[in-house]
């Protein structure tokens, strides 16, 4: 009797094998032949829906202007602070950075389209033959080393001077971020992930600070909603009393949760940029701009 | 039967047979024997111990790093334990190394947590 049940029940589990392993197999093979352009388009339109739900009385092309978009409190000052732009000399630094030749002779209008000019919310954009996300700070180092100068700095500084000037030539310009191929798709879907996990101490993710509680107060700071983030970078920030970039701010939010950021420029902030981005397609840009 | 009383060891103690001073004296040197015996032992082991312990804590929290999830306060933890070892602060040691390991342990977790069920985090 003990045997004939014993076998019966290893026949169940080996049959329960068999069908997990071939839903886990037909699982894998929709996985491949998934069509990723409608799923990356489907999470465009979740994610502005979330938004416009949340604050159904703001503007689509108002997200561009971070958490000054939603709150009217801090607004005032913030236009009072963009009346004397305090990242304006960083423009000018970037200018002159960027036509000055490099040792070789050739300058940055030589590594970028049109010249480097208006080209902003063309990065980041997916390097099919490198496989990998190239944002525009990216790029501006790439364009250094393919000419024989040292790599800048990707927090602050020349390189974030440097995205300012580039910025400031492509404003009103709107991001058109795309997702070409499978392998984009992983880049993208990475940096979803990366949005949507909760890490640190504080076991907090990105989405729960700027999705969740956009528009409420954490410590002494409003939370801006996650779209539109990448739009005013670089920005001049009156805490910093300087330039950063986004991948600084990324830092910065990584610390604040106890998570250890990851390097500036690394894949996995590129990605994170990638995603937030392709979320943001359709809002102008409007870097540099200023921020509390 | 009326003098044997146990204590909260649970051990019967001879109360009121050569007065209450004996008990004292008595209960006086079984608390010492005690407590030498614990104190002295707890700290030969925490001295065998921490390494162990740190070894984990640093192995755990590199797999956590390579994944993207250390926490910002590991490391130093970590750190506390190795510089208390080296001056001798065994049970200051002990303590940070397995505060340390409880941390590394806790962002690996979160890391496989985020990498099966990250979509849970999906507000939408
Ligand atoms: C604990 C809450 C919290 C978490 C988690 C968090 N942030 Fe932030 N973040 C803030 C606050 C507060 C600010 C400052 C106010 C604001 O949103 O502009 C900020 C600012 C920013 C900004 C600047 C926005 C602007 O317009 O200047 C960006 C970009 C940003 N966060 C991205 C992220 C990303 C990406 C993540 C996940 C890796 C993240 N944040 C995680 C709270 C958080």
């Amino acid at each position: 009797m003990g045997l004939v049940r014993h076998k019966i029940k290893t026949g169940i589990m080996l049959l329960g094998l068999f069908v997990f392993s071939c839903m886990a197999s037909a699982d894998a093979g929709a996985e491949s032949g998934v069509d990723f352009k409608a799923m990356v388009q489907q999470d465009i339109r979740d994610f502005q829906a979330y938004f416009k739900k949340r604050f159904s009385s703001v503007e689509f092309s108002e997200y561009k202007n971070g958490v000054y978009a939603i709150d009217t409190a801090s607004r005032e000052q913030w236009l009072e602070m963009e009346d004397f732009p305090p990242y304006e000399f960083a423009v000018d630094e970037g200018e002159e950075l960027f036509t000055a030749p490099f040792t070789n002779g050739k300058t940055y209008t030589d590594c970028f389209a049109n010249g480097g000019e208006g080209v902003r919310q063309n990065y980041p954009n997916f390097d099919s033959k490198k496989g990998e996300v190239i944002t525009l700070e990216l790029a501006i180092n790439n364009c250094r080393q393919a000419n024989g100068e040292k790599p800048l700095a990707y927090k602050k500084g020349p390189l974030a001077a440097l995205s300012a000037y580039m910025a400031s030539t492509s404003a009103g310009k709107t991001f058109a971020v795309a997702v070409p191929n499978e392998a984009a798709f992983q880049a993208y879907k990475d940096g979803k992930k990366f949005f949507y996990a909760k890490r640190g101490q504080l076991n907090f993710s990105c989405a729960d600070c700027h999705m969740r509680v956009a528009g409420q107060k954490l410590r002494a700071d409003i939370t801006s909603p996650a779209l539109g983030h990448p739009t005013g970078f670089p920005v001049y920030r009156s805490k910093w009393e300087e330039m950063g970039t986004l991948h600084r701010r990324y830092a910065g939010c990584n610390k604040n949760i106890r998570a250890k950021p990851l390097p500036a420029q690394g894949r996995a902030y590129r990605n994170l940029e990638y995603f937030q981005s392709v979320m943001s397609n359709g809002l102008e840009i409007n870097g540099p701009s200023s921020r509390k | 039967m009326a003098h044997l009383r146990g204590n909260k060891f649970n051990m019967p103690v001879m109360a009121k047979v050569s007065g209450e001073k004996a008990m004292n004296k008595c209960r006086l040197l079984f608390f010492m024997v005690l407590s030498i015996t614990l104190f002295s032992s707890g700290s030969l082991y925490a001295g065998a111990a921490v390494e162990p312990i740190l070894e984990d804590a640093r192995t755990t929290l590199n797999k956590a790093a390579a994944k993207g999830f250390e926490w910002t306060t590991t490391r130093k933890l970590i750190e506390g334990a190795e510089i208390a070892l080296a001056a001798g602060e065994k049970d200051k040691s002990l303590k940070l190394a397995k505060a340390a390991l409880n941390e590394a342990e806790k962002s690996l977790t979160q890391a496989n947590y985020a990498e099966a069920h990250w979509r849970a985090g999906i507000p939408l």
